[in-house]
């Protein structure tokens, strides 16, 4: 290989090198339990609030 | 039969945390045994339990099979599938990291497989300077190496997620494009015989999610650097085969140098921020670990294979640059335990979490103990020297020979395992490559001196990182303006001198409260007092050493073709770099003497 580039011809378009676009699904997984407790509680203050 | 493997081993560990316990009694209570005891041995057993652990995945590797050495070529076979080789890149010297992909490239080409390949450089760099270098350099690399294969460069606006984020960029942005993904690191250089090898084992088998290489490390310049670099080409490939052995379907991932589908990653792990605010909620920072635990939760099979040679990587040269990165990794494993109770993960899953989260942990519990021994002699009291009114005075035994005993154990499962890698080097022919077993042995011992006298300090940083961590706060570091590596005294006293003040402090009281025990902890309190002196000693370089077989390790013998390339790439460059005006070219003849070796 015998290219050369000369230091001041730097400024060259980099949009021909972007990442080619083929998108592929990648879903949040579950890490963490639900927590029993405050959806209990929640639940039973919808149920028995004072309307 | 892993299952065999794996309640053997943990038996093992069981079993010396026994004895540690049984000798402790006894050596404690030779003058009647109370609370404070009893704490001591609780910490003494977890603590010697740890270690057993490790000494166990060394018993496993050394009872693996092959016994004798094998120096494998990986022949070429033909594939459809394309491949990602990514290279996320945060802040780094952008002339060094393309000359490793530079480097990879050209190993690809030699083969006649580099148009199986296309590179990615993923950048997260946030400093504006740098970032304006990485895209002048990249069409470097472009002119010189774009016409083997594809490469791309983008830099993220945000980099969300950090590095896992930037891979998961990737794959939301181009993924369906490719079978596999090889994860590397700025530092990381891959032979391309060994890339394509990779890929026909994915290929191979297709419930393969994750396949991980053991990196070893290159170009380290210190004595500390040197001495780790040793470590992971002598020691690690006998851990890793241990590890190999337990893994079952449940391998490890170590965040690079290795081979995922991207199908089965992308299905498996996106990660979610946690709830709750750092540093045990917020984005996962060891998801490395995580990533391989949720493959398997998947159905995926992640495996490291030892036997995949030619994978490289670079190390800290100092002991200042791998405590930082320490108290990020400690950071991170401490996170796990919010990870290890996530629905569905393989129980084995879930104990490697465990041992993350001990690999930091340890150092508190060996700290408590000392600090309960010392506190020990006060809490009891004065002992009652005449239990019989009339009868003469009893005093209380002092039991030296089971301390020794109870000292010896400890250090055993320490050592003991590096001896016995040393043995099995002299039968299976490895230690040839290592300057035969005479100089491995020197070098083990040489090592050991070294990890003995250094791992004080490194139980101080960790103490402190794990403090932090469960604190809430950020590590305070201090500035550090090095030349190759190296630490001078006044930025290691600076970095330091809070470990020489303990060690002080720690030394007197024991003399105080504790004088029976002052010999015993001078092993640990002596490099600490001594601290700022041994960070800048390790950190000076060692290559006149070197050159006379200090830490010789079988790449100093015989270089890796691509690490040759790389170093021959990133010469040229760095003189281009600095005589600019004009870029040239490197000439070929470096490279093919190179190739020619192998």
């Amino acid at each position: 290989m015998t290219h050369v580039l000369e230091t001041d011809s730097r400024h060259v378009t980099l949009a021909r090198h972007a990442l080619p676009a083929a998108p592929m699904a990648m879903p949040d997984q579950v890490l963490e339990r639900r927590r029993a407790r405050p959806a209990l509680f929640s639940m039973l203050l919808k149920r028995f609030a004072w309307k | 039969m892993v299952s065999v493997r794996r309640v053997l081993s943990i038996l093992f560990c069981l079993l010396m945390a026994g004895l540690v316990s049984s000798l402790a009694v006894g050596y404690f209570s030779a003058d009647g045994i109370q609370w404070i005891d009893a704490v001591r041995i609780v910490l003494l057993a977890a603590s010697t339990g740890w270690l057993a652990w490790g000494a166990a995945y060394a018993f496993n590797g050394l009872l693996s099979l092959p016994l004798k050495r094998e120096d494998k070529t990986f022949e070429l076979v033909p594939t459809s599938a394309r491949t990602a080789v990514l290279v996320p890149v945060y802040n780094e010297d952008p002339v060094k990291t393309f000359s490793h992909v530079a480097a990879m490239i050209g190993s690809l080409h030699a083969l006649g497989v580099a148009g199986r390949f296309d590179f990615a450089i993923l950048s997260d760099t946030r400093d504006p300077e740098v970032a304006e270098k990485e895209e002048r350099w990249f069409q470097r690399l472009q002119l010189e190496c774009g016409a083997h294969t594809d490469i791309f460069y983008r830099r993220r606006e945000q980099n969300t997620g950090k590095k896992a984020g930037n891979v998961a960029d990737f794959i939301r942005t181009s993924g369906a494009l490719y079978e596999y993904m090889i994860v590397l690191d700025a530092d990381s250089l891959m032979e391309g015989a060994t890339m394509a090898e990779m890929v026909r084992r994915m290929d191979d088998d297709p419930r393969l999610g994750l396949l991980q290489t053991l990196p070893k490390i290159v170009h380290a310049r210190s004595f500390f650097g040197r001495a780790m670099q040793f470590s992971t080409g002598y020691y690690s490939p006998i851990y890793t085969r241990g590890l190999a052995a337990l893994q079952g379907t449940a391998g490890p991932f170590w965040g690079h140098n290795a081979i995922v589908r991207t199908r089965a990653f992308a299905q498996s792990c996106g990660l979610p921020e946690l709830s709750g605010r750092p540093p045990f909620g917020g984005h996962i920072l060891s998801h490395d670990y995580v990533e391989a635990a949720l493959l398997t939760r998947n159905g995926w099979t992640v495996r490291v294979d030892p036997d995949l040679t030619g994978s490289y990587e670079e190390g800290p040269d100092n002991v200042v640059d791998f405590a930082k990165r320490d108290r990020r990794w400690c950071q991170g494993n401490l996170q796990h335990g919010r990870v290890m109770v996530a629905p569905g993960l393989k129980p084995w899953s879930r104990f490697v979490f465990v041992q993350n989260i001990m690999a930091y942990v340890a150092s508190p519990l060996w700290a408590l103990f000392i600090i309960a021994s010392i506190a020990a002699p006060t809490l009891k009291g004065v002992p009652d020297y005449f239990p019989e009114p009339g009868l003469s005075a009893v005093f209380p035994r002092v039991e030296q020979g089971l301390a020794l005993t109870l000292l010896v154990g400890v250090f055993g499962l320490l050592i003991g395992p590096k001896l016995l890698i040393v043995a099995r080097g002299a039968i299976s022919g490895v230690n040839e490559t290592f300057g035969g077993t005479g100089r491995a042995l020197l070098n083990t011992l040489t090592e050991i001196l070294s990890t003995s006298l250094l791992a004080p300090i490194m139980l101080m940083y960790q103490c402190r990182a794990v403090l932090e961590v469960f604190f809430g706060m950020d590590g305070g570091w201090p500035a550090t303006d090095r030349e190759a590596g190296s630490v001078s005294l006044s930025e290691a006293w600076s970095a330091s001198w809070w470990i020489s003040a303990t060690g002080l402090v720690t030394l007197g009281l024991a003399f105080q409260f504790a004088p029976e025990y002052v010999g015993w902890l001078l092993l640990v309190a002596g490099p600490q007092v001594f601290a700022p002196i041994l960070i800048h000693v390790s950190s000076r370089s060692a290559l006149g050493t070197a050159e006379a077989g200090l830490f010789e390790t079988a790449d100093d013998r015989n270089p890796s073709p691509v690490v040759l390339r790389q170093e021959a790439i990133l010469a040229h460059w760095r003189g281009a770099e600095a005589s600019a005006p004009a870029f040239r070219p490197v000439p070929e003849p470096a490279f093919e003497a190179a190739d020619a070796e192998r």
